[in-house]
């Protein structure tokens, strides 16, 4: 039994499992919104020109609508990782649902079905579906096998440096996990302020044996050192 | 092996692995692959290791997007070239379209049936038309027909392709709604061609009571061999689409949808493609002034393509 989560776990034929992050309908329809936004900026600089064009650019114009109502979301899927510009803003990016990038057949096939989750208005069959499917995907979503996840960020490095504290042992037999929880703590502690990392650190007061905010968090510190340098 | 070490030890192996991955994700990599699959081997390890040993969190997140952009890299599909394509619209689309008849009558009838219903009806009660069609509607289709001069004295070459553009724009639009609407059991589908129906019977049945069909007939007789047909395929795919999840046969009802979506595909390339060239023949063709015995051997002839390409296309020995 899984907990309940936004993380999906993908197994790679190598046995190895990688997560991604699956976006529920919030960011999905806020992403919506910027590229109808996006779509009827361009709509509206087009017109200008084809306007003096008399039927010959009402008739592009309406190519252009054509290609920009069908084609905008499956070009930048398949041209753009995966993501359209108001995707990109909130980070989002389509992948198919084994964690590959996007293929055509899938691109089109969720596109497509926009005009099943439209139903009956206002993609609310697509919301409904979001919520019943378990992997927030909506029918096209279910029919082209995609997902819709967070990008990964891109640079990670300089995440795993410990504040530079003199390695403490502990008294106590700690779990892999209490481990973790400790490492994670002392990694993240410089990006927090003062009273924060005290806060947090006052919880484990049998763990350090101490009151003093700040003794707390060099303790944790000093144990985060011990832990991952020098067993 | 503590963590710091752990990670000292492999660094350069992570580098030199992300620059392949950056290589690699160009549109033409420059480097030799075969080191890689190795490499990617090598690091979906590590990213075991440092998940069984507990490693922090900063180790992990690092290992876990290069394992995922590798395993992007060797299992991504790649995307074809136009020969599929080409081959699929030598004869695979008539296949399509024959194997699964049941489905291409049921959707035959419900598009037919209501048109030429639809025109029987109003044969009897002449005043119906207003009922179905609304008033505006109406004096449009009157207008737009009243004399064989009204359609050709509009129709210069800038609005011929102004017409083009809103065939395009308008039909292929609802022909592809009517696809993707079918995923909800089929209805989408059903109504569109039960509406296209009883709404193109209705224009051809009043046209024909107010004794304008011989502007009429001719200019629709063309075109309306393609776009009949593809808005009868698209019904079709909808319905393939709709029913799969309803009768999944052998399959979880998920699965069923999965397969016959990526199945549909063909179709929807097939119709999309008739529709593009019913919107060529509509905008640059059926409106030509040329005398109305022409355009009926025209579409005479493209009415026979059509039959002749579904019925016999594509056939193999077996068939």
């Amino acid at each position: 039994m899984q907990q309940l989560d936004t993380i999906q776990t993908i197994e790679t034929p190598e046995g190895v499992e990688f997560e991604v992050h699956l976006a529920g309908p919030i960011p999905r329809i806020m992403a919506f919104g910027v590229d109808v936004g996006i779509r009827l900026v361009v709509y509206t600089i087009m017109f200008i020109p084809l306007a003096f064009l008399d039927e010959l650019g009402m008739g592009l114009f309406l190519l252009l609508m054509f290609v920009m109502e069908w084609g905008y979301p499956i070009y930048f899927e398949m041209y753009r990782d995966g993501a359209t510009p108001g995707k990109k803003m909130f980070g989002l990016q389509v992948a198919n649902a084994d964690g590959t990038p996007i293929n055509w057949k899938g691109s089109v096939l969720r596109n497509l079905l926009r005009a099943a989750d439209f139903l009956p208005v206002g993609y609310a069959l697509g919301i409904v579906m979001m919520a019943a499917s378990g992997r927030f995907q909506r029918l096209g979503d279910l029919a082209g096998d995609t997902v819709v996840c967070f990008r990964q960020p891109d640079d990670l490095t300089g995440a795993g440096e410990l504040p530079d504290v003199d390695p403490v042992t502990s008294g106590e037999q700690l779990t892999i996990e209490e481990q973790k929880a400790i490492v994670q703590f002392a990694e993240r502690s410089k990006r927090w302020n003062y009273t924060r990392n005290a806060e947090l650190a006052r919880l484990l007061e049998d763990l350090t044996g101490t009151k003093d905010g700040q003794g707390a968090v060099r303790h944790l510190q000093g144990l985060a050192n011990w832990i991952t340098k020098g067993r | 092996m503590s963590q710091a070490s752990f990670v000292r030890k492999n660094e350069k192996l992570w580098r030199d692995y992300e620059a392949l991955l950056d290589e690699f994700e160009k549109d033409y990599p420059s480097v030799p692959a075969e080191r890689f699959p190795a490499m990617y081997r090598t690091l979906c390890q590590h990213l075991s290791i440092a998940r069984h040993r507990g490693y922090s969190a900063a180790v992990v997140d690092r290992l876990n997007p290069l394992v995922e952009r590798g395993h992007a890299l060797l299992y991504g599909s790649r995307t074809g070239r136009w020969q599929p394509i080409l081959e699929y619209i030598r004869g695979g689309f008539a296949r399509d379209v024959r194997k699964d008849w049941p489905l291409l009558l049921l959707a035959t009838f419900i598009f037919a049936g209501p048109f030429l219903g639809m025109m029987a009806w109003l044969e009897l009660q002449p005043e119906w038309a207003y009922h179905v069609l609304g008033d505006d509607m109406i004096s449009q289709m009157e207008a737009m027909y009243a004399s064989s001069d009204a359609i050709q004295d509009e129709r210069e070459a800038d609005s011929n392709f102004m017409m083009f553009g809103f065939y395009i724009y308008n039909n292929v639009g609802i022909a592809l709604r009517t696809f993707g609407s079918g995923a909800v059991a089929g209805l989408g589908a059903l109504f569109a061609l039960f509406y296209n129906g009883v709404i193109l019977g209705a224009v051809s049945g009043h046209l024909n009571n107010v004794g304008l069909s011989h502007n009429f007939w001719p200019f629709v007789i063309g075109h309306g061999s393609f776009e009949l047909t593809a808005i009868v395929l698209a019904g079709m795919a909808g319905l393939k689409l709709g029913f799969a999840p309803i009768w999944p046969g052998r399959k979880s009802r998920l699965q069923a949808l999965k397969d016959t979506a990526r199945d549909s595909l063909g179709l929807v390339t097939g119709f999309f493609l008739m529709l593009v060239i019913a919107a060529f023949i509509e905008g640059f063709w059926s409106a030509q002034p040329t005398s109305d015995d022409v355009k009926y051997i025209v579409g005479a002839g493209l009415w026979a393509v059509v039959f002749l390409y579904f019925g016999f296309a594509g056939r193999t020995a077996n068939d």
